[in-house]
């Protein structure tokens, strides 16, 4: 079989390999990162390993560990089929396999920022604590949590660098699915 | 069977293939938490580690460390103990109180600063500020020795003579108690910490 490099979705094939390096990585470096007081408290949360340690007490909900493996697979997933449809974008069957790929990344991304933004409201408007999504503040606790003492400490927050390619590798694939169009109607133009 | 209708099929059969992938990825992951908390679904959302520290359960894990918090909450956590006497400098009108504390917690302990004004509990008489020597670094396990200076003024001299005679401790309230906790802030207002013994060698 003679493969035409120019019928090729680079977009895809450029998107799924970054994926699919984006995926260990964010096992290892999170894309949100919370500190409370100097590591008291640190929030490690990213869609494929959401960590909380609590003075060197490290845990992570069961809810949350079975969500970080969902996307796990949907990233694997999504990077596997968004190659093999790189190189065969002409295929009869290959807008399935853009379709089953293309959104889900950005699915994520959303998910995790409404998810973030979520909990910071809930947090404040339950406990009364204000956790800045992103840079530092001081926040003191209610005196009904600390039995009357004022207790304040320094919160500190940061998108890392790993959050940054993911919205990138999320870009790639729409603009994968947007340059499959283009593809698809060159395609056309060529068949007499 | 033309290529047309095999191109339907395979397209059909890569249809099917990605929606079973997708409630696969989706499904398979809630479903086996769900099955290994079936008898504990709460556990689903609260993790063990805090079940235990509001249960109070023994957080330990095989090797006999328990955690942090638990080691705080619980009975591990032990308050500053004395050392020895008190010493006082009469040049500096400084009582020199040595205490003994073990980190319980599997973390490093920093206090940065501690500011106290100390006050006799019984009738509010002002005795002086309490701080501590130097700040304080405890690595997990780690038993140091901590020095909090109280600086007296002549009037609590004074105050402590008088007392000395009748009695040889003295219950005092740490008043506007400033705690300098790795990062954490803490302020009492006003806080009873029981009898401390009056330097001897310098009002007994």
């Amino acid at each position: 079989m003679k493969m035409n490099v120019k019928q090729f979705n680079w977009f895809a094939l450029v998107g799924g390999i970054l994926l699919l390096i984006l995926l260990p990585i964010s096992i290892y470096v999170s894309w949100w990162k919370l500190t409370v007081g100097e590591n008291l408290v640190t929030v490690n949360a990213s869609p494929v390993n959401t960590n909380f340690n609590l003075m060197g007490t490290q845990f992570s909900p069961a809810l949350v560990w079975a969500a970080n493996l969902t996307s796990i697979l949907t990233f694997l997933a999504c990077g596997i089929i968004m190659l093999i449809y790189a190189f065969i974008p002409s295929k009869p069957y290959s807008k399935d396999l853009l379709s089953f790929a293309y959104r889900k990344p950005l699915y994520i991304v959303i998910i995790y920022i409404a998810a973030l933004l979520i909990t910071a409201f809930i947090t404040q408007s339950a406990l009364g604590i204000g956790v800045p999504i992103s840079g530092t503040s001081t926040i003191a606790l209610p005196q009904n949590l600390t039995m009357g003492a004022h207790i304040s400490v320094v919160i500190s927050s940061a998108f890392q660098w790993p959050f940054w390619l993911a919205i990138v590798a999320a870009g790639l694939f729409i603009t994968a699915r947007i340059y499959h169009t283009k593809l698809s109607s060159s395609a056309l133009k060529q068949t007499p | 069977m033309n290529i047309q209708s095999k191109g339907y099929d395979r397209m059909k059969k890569v249809k099917i293939f990605l929606t079973l992938l997708t409630i696969a990825i989706v499904v398979a992951p809630i479903a086996i938490e769900v099955l290994l908390y079936h008898d504990n679904l709460l556990g689903l959302i609260i993790p063990s580690e805090i079940t235990d520290i509001v249960t109070g359960n023994d957080g330990g894990n095989s090797n006999g460390n328990s955690n942090g918090l638990d080691s705080l909450l619980n009975s591990e956590f032990e308050m500053p103990q004395p050392v020895g006497d008190p010493h006082y400098d009469p040049a500096t009108k400084t009582v020199a109180y040595t205490f003994s504390f073990t980190n319980p917690l599997p973390t490093a302990i920093e206090v940065d600063d501690v500011r106290a004004g100390i006050i006799s509990h019984n009738d509010g008489f002002f005795i002086g500020n309490m701080t501590i020597d130097e700040p304080l670094k405890l690595d997990p396990g780690q038993t140091a020795d901590i020095t909090a200076l109280l600086i007296l003024s002549d009037d609590a001299i004074n105050y402590l003579e008088t007392r000395s005679e009748t009695q040889s401790s003295i219950n005092i309230d740490l008043v506007d108690l400033n705690v300098n906790l790795a990062g954490l802030q803490v302020q009492l207002d006003r806080q009873n910490v029981g009898d401390f013994d009056i330097p001897s060698q310098v009002f007994g």
